[in-house]
């Protein structure tokens, strides 16, 4: 079976028809099929559903010939989120218990800074290290060029490529969201 | 501005009167890869400490030469501001640590410090119905729902979690804490004076003797739960003198008078509550109410129907009243009041 998903915003009632057919049919492989990766049934029933949010709100309209194939590709998207927010969680909680200064935050505090690193690490991604450094060396210390060439051992022309290929991928990654 | 320039045509103030300016709905995606990438590298060049006065007025002239220059920059500083939160310089260091680690420097600065969390279970060991007064007379306590950091004579610092009691007993020879009731979450510096007094953790059952580490213990009515994340600790027995057992980095144990009962990996977001926190990830809804019952006065009950449903999230100790709601939401689940200190979680229908 073929299905027809039309844009999100446009109010054609084909899309959550088509939507509503294919949760029908693959919802229950889906789940199963997070269920083996992530061993909880309840964490899979989130993922899955958070798997057709995604659906439900995109914009492009796409022909899906191989429903579960393409259902396995946005999963794997979800997972890849799942587990990159699980280990950015577990070491800010790790620098949140080895900086004492921390404990003067507020709970309320604390968790904006935990959405702000989620945020940065999501338009950050795939960077390399160093250029991920370079970067936050310039936006958040407001470092020289010449300074960030120091600290890293690089050339002030290698940290200029890198701040330009940090903030472009910035750029686009928010025009895009 | 330059008048004499032709793209002028297309300046701010021409731009924004309608009917003339058709790009009065141009989105940021419609601009070409090529003008965002002149403005990316616009960002770099006024970044760079060095710039004059000749490389800002050619910036001042592409700004102005079309309104996709402009919208462009716009763009660029809409994605600064989501940098903003993080440049205090707490924020930077935990972005810089969090987003690009250096493992070997991290394991460097947590060998310096010791992380504690003791646990004495709601019914302490001292606090038990012999000798309620112990938990009053304590040097330092905390009630239901609050949280106190305390600074050592040593440069160590305690947290005490709600409901908390400990007895500080420094002397010449070592540096003793007893946990009356409740929970702490310790972290020692090295011991200043001349010779380094060793750091002792005392528990109803036990004595901690860390090995310069990182851990956590959480004490139940007849057993403790112990936590090590990085380094080891190692655990004697009141009742049995000759008993040592060293429990590794990543691994928890539950132990009671008789020794080890159960050894599983250790989960690092234990440590939440001293940020004013409860992080569950998929934590059984029993277990999640038995936790969030130590912040609230009263006795807060669940109904065996439900007590096996998944709890997921991050959830801000400063009102437990508010989690109780955003259960009600996120769960097929009612809270019953019977009164404000009797509450019962029950299935919705």
């Amino acid at each position: 079976m073929k299905y027809l998903l039309e844009p999100a915003l446009s109010v054609n009632p084909i899309h959550s028809d088509s939507i509503t057919e294919l949760y029908q049919d693959h919802h229950g492989w889906l789940h199963g099929w997070l269920r083996k990766k992530l061993g909880c049934s309840h964490q899979a029933a989130d993922l899955a559903h958070d798997t057709f949010m995604r659906l439900l709100t995109r914009e492009e309209p796409i022909l899906i010939q191989e429903p579960r194939a393409f259902l396995t590709t946005v999963a794997q998207r979800v997972l890849a989120n799942h587990w990159r927010r699980k280990q950015i969680e577990q070491a800010y909680f790790e620098m949140l218990v080895q900086h004492p200064e921390a404990s003067v935050l507020s709970a309320e505090e604390c968790a904006i800074l935990l959405e702000t690193l989620l945020e940065i690490d999501h338009l950050l991604n795939r960077l390399p290290l160093p250029v991920k450094r370079a970067f936050l060396y310039a936006q958040l210390d407001g470092m020289s060029h010449a300074e960030i060439a120091a600290e890293l051992n690089i050339s002030i022309t290698t940290v200029k490529r890198y701040l330009i290929k940090a903030g472009a991928q910035c750029y686009f990654a928010l025009v895009i969201d | 501005m330059h008048l004499d320039n032709e793209a002028d045509h297309h300046s701010e103030n021409k731009a924004e009167a309608p009917g003339i300016q058709p790009a009065v709905t141009r989105n940021v995606a419609d601009i070409s890869p090529q003008i965002a990438q002149c403005a990316v590298e616009w960002l770099v060049e006024l970044q760079a400490a060095d710039h004059d006065e000749a490389t800002y007025e050619a910036f001042q002239r592409w700004l102005a030469a079309h309104p996709d220059h402009k919208l462009a920059w716009q763009h660029i500083e809409t994605v600064n501001t989501r940098f903003n939160g993080l440049t205090s310089p707490l924020g930077s260091a935990v972005a810089k640590a969090v987003l690009t680690p250096r493992r070997s420097l991290k394991r460097r600065q947590i060998i310096k410090t010791l992380v504690v969390i003791l646990f004495a279970g709601s019914t302490g060991w001292w606090a038990n119905e012999k000798i309620p007064w112990r938990a009053w007379t304590a040097d330092e306590r905390t009630h239901i729902g609050q949280r106190r950091n305390i600074t050592l004579a040593d440069g160590s610092r305690v947290v005490l979690n709600t409901d908390t009691a400990i007895n500080i007993r420094f002397t010449a020879n070592e540096r003793r804490l007893q946990l009356v009731r409740g929970e702490i979450l310790v972290t020692t510096n090295q011991d200043s004076t001349s010779i380094t007094r060793p750091f002792i953790v005392e528990t109803a059952q036990s004595e901690l003797r860390p090995l310069g580490t990182r851990f956590t213990i959480h004490q139940q009515t007849t057993s403790n739960r112990l936590s090590v994340f990085e380094g080891a600790v190692e655990i004697r027995l009141r009742q049995d003198i000759n008993y040592r057992h060293v429990v590794q980095a990543g691994e928890q144990v539950d132990f009671s008078n008789q020794g080890i009962h159960e050894i599983r990996p250790a989960d690092d977001t234990s440590t939440a509550w001293s940020h004013g926190m409860i992080i569950a990830s998929s934590m059984r809804l029993a277990d999640f109410l038995a936790e969030l019952d130590r912040y609230r006065p009263g006795k807060l009950n669940c109904d065996p129907a439900v007590a096996d449903l998944r709890v997921s999230g991050t959830y801000p100790l400063t009102d437990p009243e508010d989690i109780l709601d955003a259960l009600q939401t996120t769960l097929p689940v009612k809270i019953q009041y019977f009164t404000r200190y009797w509450v019962t979680v029950r299935p919705a229908s």
